[in-house]
């Protein structure tokens, strides 16, 4: 783990510029995968998540570019603008279950998408915003170019893995867990399961919203394309892949399947075949996603080692 | 909105109400009896578009021969889908549905690298003149959709009333535990279901061929309006969709004229969004626990 | 004996008529394979001194910044085989000749997906990882997006469209699309083809529709701007959203306005199909003109004589145009394109040749000019894109592939980025079942009589230069 962030940290100055770049971004889908993942073990697969990164992304870019707020602030502004949206959705969808439920998400997600194509002023319409301020200057460091930019997104990224996960350890995450399996048995002892998924998808998309601030400050510009609905589904392969039962699942997912995606370029007409087909083959083959294998894997050579078998997960 | 645009106005209203509900009843049929629906029921759409593109404009083949041929080119690939997708992950909702999203983009990488990317399949109108009625003119392409529509339908509920095979369907649609109690065979019927829905889907667009623009992203376009049909009339329901893709059709298509199609969409969806916290069963479709 | 007198006789026409035929060939055909069309289109070049032996430089990388999937792939993909064509000539004579080295240009392609925030992913690629010093794109969100991290590398970005140039964009250049000043000259040419207002009784009116995305919004602007010089009223003025796929609603609203001209603008190749089916289904008797019309698609939905009677004008000339002569670079470019993308050839793209096809050479081509120009000054490294840019604006008049254009723009959008060459007008022609060149215009003294007019227009629909965001 420690060995990981090293590396991390050290990568920016070997690496060509413009992988750096392509790191960034690598954090952001890691972000986002992981608060997904929160949202989906506790209450369901939703379709509005990148939507959400998109109104972080929104909030964030407008406060710092028409009201002068600084980049800092305005980035949690933007996620909790996001959390706001995303209560009010798992609100509104609260009585809706099942596949009805997955298209009204898309559908409101849509909708919200749709005002910002619509409406010219003031979000931009289909061109959208250019000329959103970039980080400033902090303590010396300028925030405006790559490495320090890289060394930022990486610490969000860590900050908010790190709150997931003690979030996973804690008295709350032992009642997200028994909602995710159980949930007749849940509610039996006493766990409120409408305020625990409200809970749940605050804080999942609380952190999209986070994703969409540092996605926008490094690109200076916003448009609703970057949200539609091919996005949300590279993230839904991502996630499906790595799998949700685990921790590490999401990390996984996107770590190999980002990879082979910015590695895919030069295939780039026949790539979302390349991914449709590999996400149908997971769902069938390989349910549990890749964590699955890895636990498989990890399993048997325990076996072999003559170690006890330990409980999965 | 002095009359003349009121007639055109309903005339292409009337036009669009009955390719959705073409395109939703296949859907909603596939739902009911799976509980579960194809993500990817646009692309289908697409590739009875392409079937007719590729017999009829580039083989040569006579219009309604193409367009038979892609309904059987939808009913092929509604049955493929339901033997490797739908199959193997029964019961399973959200892998289905992940799974026919990813199908999404497979379908539409497939007609990209076969028939050519960017600008639209070039396909002649096989009747270009206009269908003029009380001083309002729509193409006759459109109008052709009206009675094929009603064919379709109409033939489907026979099938599902009048016919065994059909019974089984319509029976299994509304209650699917007491229906395998009864010795029907599940397989046999999504199968049938997802047949029925391919081809409804293939040949609405065949037919629709020659009016939409024919690009890979055609399959994405229809999906959205398709859904909400299904949602508003009910899952499950065919004479729900009948009603939705009506009300549906008019709604979008006055706002589009009236306002424009980002905001016809949009109203669109905000129909949905209310109509599933206050009746989730949509209009006709049956209550679900 | 016949025989061999026979023999004697033919045997020396052989050769001779081998040596006729094959003289010319060899005299005229240069090094590895260049063919004679090859040499036309090179001729642009002010010294590419075919056939000399120059040392070689390093490779020059320009990019290609474009759509190359998914909906909007129509403007950008087929922009790479007018660009390859051009590379693959210079190449073949061993490389651009600058400041007396051969640099070979090499050509790196990114999709963008229309897409502002992939652009500016792709710019960073482009430069950082090919290390480009030109680029070949589209323009509108892109342009923006890209531009402080072009500017800061310096780093040429070709748009289309000169709605693009302003002067805190300093390498952005554009005049490919000869947008808006086609445009503009669709309101005169109207109000050419139609009676006048007096014949009338009352003032000719004018409608606008097309796709809301960024260039339509500046585009319309000035032809807008235009119309109104023209004494047209405007009696509808609306941009519909790119995910509209029933032009029924649409061109029923336009028609409610009663247009005597409906202008489709910068409509996109499918939306402009969509929309003369339209307009002939609900019986359109007005003029229509529009920025790229394609006649081969348009004619399966609408028949040729109703096109005709709409007088149809556009501004995207056909290569192979009778008009610009057998013996034109034109057509040595079609004969070029037809030989390695047409029908059954190697790299068949199964479709015919577009306008966009050579759209991007518009640019590509001065900028090999320019760099021929400055590198004299700097013999053996290549020129500076400061140094560059400079040497055209230098230039009185250099070759485009509309006819001779030079470096224009500081009145219209601050600052000189534009190549400003004579606009073609194209108006549909019955007999040849497609568009055909009808007049050349100059724009500049027209515009000179219009402007105040247009700019009044432009700066309240806030698109002037200085007005955007």
């Amino acid at each position: 783990m420690a060995a990981v962030i090293i590396g991390l940290c050290l990568f920016p100055f070997f690496a060509k510029p413009y992988y750096v770049e392509v790191a960034m971004i690598f954090f952001i889908w890691i972000i986002l995968a992981q608060s997904y993942r929160l949202i989906v073990t506790i209450h369901d697969w939703q379709l509005y998540h990148v939507v959400l990164y998109g109104v972080g992304a929104y909030t964030s870019g407008m406060l710092a570019k028409n009201l002068g707020i600084p980049v800092f602030v305005a980035i949690p502004i933007g996620g909790m603008m996001a959390s706001l949206f995303g209560v009010a959705i798992t609100l509104i969808l609260l009585r809706s279950t099942g596949w009805g439920f997955y298209i009204a998400t898309y559908g409101l997600a849509e909708l919200i998408r749709l005002t910002w194509l619509k409406f010219r002023y003031p979000f931009g319409g289909s061109t959208g915003i250019i000329n959103i301020p970039y980080a400033p200057v902090v303590g010396g460091i300028d925030f405006d170019a790559a490495i320090p930019y890289y060394f930022f997104s990486l610490c969000i990224m860590l900050a908010i893995i790190y709150m997931l996960y003690r979030i996973e350890k804690s008295r709350i995450g032992d009642a997200f867990k028994a909602i995710s399996m159980d949930p007749a048995l849940a509610e039996s002892t006493g766990i409120n399961i409408p305020r625990h998924r409200l809970l749940a998808c605050a804080i999942g998309s609380f952190f999209a919203g986070i994703a969409g601030g540092l996605l926008v400050h490094r690109l200076g510009a916003v448009d609703p394309k970057l949200f539609d609905i091919h996005t949300m589904l590279y993230l839904l392969i991502w996630v499906v892949v790595g799998g949700t039962n685990t921790f590490w699942g999401p990390v996984i997912g996107v770590s190999v399947m980002y990879t082979l995606f910015e590695l895919s370029r030069p295939l780039i007409q026949l790539r979302p075949m390349f991914f449709g087909l590999s996400i149908i083959f997971v769902l069938i083959f390989m349910p549990g996603g890749i964590e699955s294998l890895v636990s498989k894997v990890v399993a048997q050579w325990q076996k072999l080692r003559g170690v006890p078998a330990t409980e999965a997960g | 909105m002095n009359s003349q645009l009121l007639i055109q106005t309903i005339a292409n209203a009337v036009a669009v109400s009955s390719m959705y509900a073409l395109i939703a009843v296949g859907l909603t049929l596939a739902f009911g009896v799976m509980q579960m629906a194809n993500l990817a029921h646009g692309h289908v759409f697409m590739i009875g578009a392409y079937t007719v593109y590729a017999l009829y404009a580039l083989i040569g083949w006579p219009f309604w021969t193409a367009v038979a041929a892609a309904l059987v080119v939808g009913a092929v690939v509604g049955l493929a889908i339901e033997r490797s997708i739908f199959r193997p992950l029964r019961g399973d909702v959200v892998a289905g549905f992940i799974a026919t999203a990813g199908l999404m983009f497979v379908l539409e990488v497939f007609c990209g690298e076969v028939w050519g990317w960017g600008h639209m399949r070039n396909i002649p109108s096989p009747y270009m003149h206009p269908f003029k009625i009380m001083g309002a003119s729509v193409a006759i392409q459109r109008v052709l959709v009206i009675p094929f529509a009603v064919v379709c339908i109409g033939s489907l509920m026979i099938f599902m009333r009048r016919f065994r095979l059909g019974r089984a369907l319509r029976a299994v649609a509304q209650d699917p535990e007491t229906a395998s109690l009864q010795g029907i065979n599940i397989n046999m019927m999504t199968a049938l279901a997802m047949a029925i829905a391919g081809a409804l889907a293939g040949v609405a667009g065949g037919l629709m061929s020659t009016i939409y623009a024919v690009t890979p992203a055609l399959g994405g376009h229809v999906i959205l309006p398709a859904l909400i049909v299904v949602i508003v009339g009910g899952m499950g329901s065919v004479g729900g969709v009948v009603l939705a893709s009506i009300i549906m059709g008019f709604v979008m298509t006055f706002v589009t004229t009236l306002v424009d199609g980002v905001a016809a969409l949009m109203v669109s969806v905000t129909v949905m969004a209310l109509i599933l916290p206050i009746r989730p069963q949509g209009l006709m479709g049956r209550v679900i626990n | 004996m016949e025989r061999k007198r026979l023999r004697k006789l033919v045997v020396p026409i052989l050769l001779v008529a081998v040596f006729v035929i094959a003289l010319p060939s060899v005299a005229v055909s240069g090094p590895a394979g260049l063919s004679q069309d090859e040499m036309v289109i090179l001729s642009h070049l002010p010294d590419q001194q075919i056939g000399k032996k120059y040392p070689t430089g390093e490779t020059i990388n320009v990019g290609f910044l474009c759509a190359l999937s998914g909906p909007d792939a129509g403007w950008g993909l087929p922009g790479l085989t007018g660009n390859n064509i051009w590379i693959d000539a210079v190449n073949k004579t061993g490389g651009l000749l600058v400041g007396g080295k051969r640099y070979p240009l090499k050509m790196h392609a990114f999709d963008d997906e229309a897409n502002a925030a992939k652009a500016l992913q792709g710019a960073r690629q482009l430069v950082l990882q090919h290390d480009v010093k030109f680029i070949s794109a589209i323009g509108g969100d892109a342009a923006n997006s890209t531009a402080p991290f072009l500017t800061k590398h310096k780093v040429v970005y070709a748009s289309l469209v000169p709605t693009d140039c302003d002067p805190k964009k300093p390498y952005v250049v554009a005049g490919g699309d000869i947008t808006p000043q086609c445009n503009m000259f669709n309101a005169l040419m109207a109000k050419m083809v139609l009676p006048s207002e007096k014949e009338l009784g009352r003032p000719l009116t004018y409608a606008l529709a097309t796709q809301d995305c960024i260039m339509s919004r500046q585009v319309g602007a000035w032809e807008i701007g235009a119309a109104k010089a023209m004494g047209f009223e405007i009696v509808y003025e609306k941009f519909f959203s790119v995910d509209t796929t029933d032009f029924a609603p649409i061109i029923t609203a336009v028609m409610a306005s009663k247009p005597d001209v409906i202008s489709l603008c910068e409509a996109w190749p499918e939306y402009q199909t969509m929309m003369w089916e339209q307009l002939y289904l609900q019986g359109y008797k007005g003029v229509v003109v529009q920025n790229y019309a394609d006649w081969e698609t348009n004619l399966t939905k609408v028949p040729a004589e109703y096109a005709a009677a709409r007088k149809a004008i556009d501004s995207f000339p056909l290569m192979d145009d009778p008009w610009w002569g057998e013996t034109s670079w034109q057509m040595s470019f079609t004969r070029v394109w037809n030989k390695s993308y047409g029908p059954g050839a190697p790299k068949d793209v199964k479709r015919r040749m577009t306008g966009i096809d050579w759209d991007h050479m518009i640019w590509l081509i001065p900028w090999c000019i320019g760099a021929q120009i400055a590198g004299e000054e700097t013999p053996g490294k290549w020129p500076s894109n400061d140094a560059i840019l400079a040497a055209l604006r230098k230039l009185p008049s250099f070759p485009t592939i509309l006819g001779p254009g030079h470096m224009s723009g500081k009145e219209m959008f601050g600052i000189d980025n534009m190549i400003e060459e004579p606009v073609p007008m194209c108006m549909f022609n019955l007999e040849a079942k497609d568009k055909r060149i009808i007049a050349h215009l100059n724009f500049e003294p027209w515009y000179a009589s219009i402007k105040n007019v247009v700019l009044k227009a432009v700066r309240e629909r806030g698109q002037m230069w200085d007005q955007r965001k």
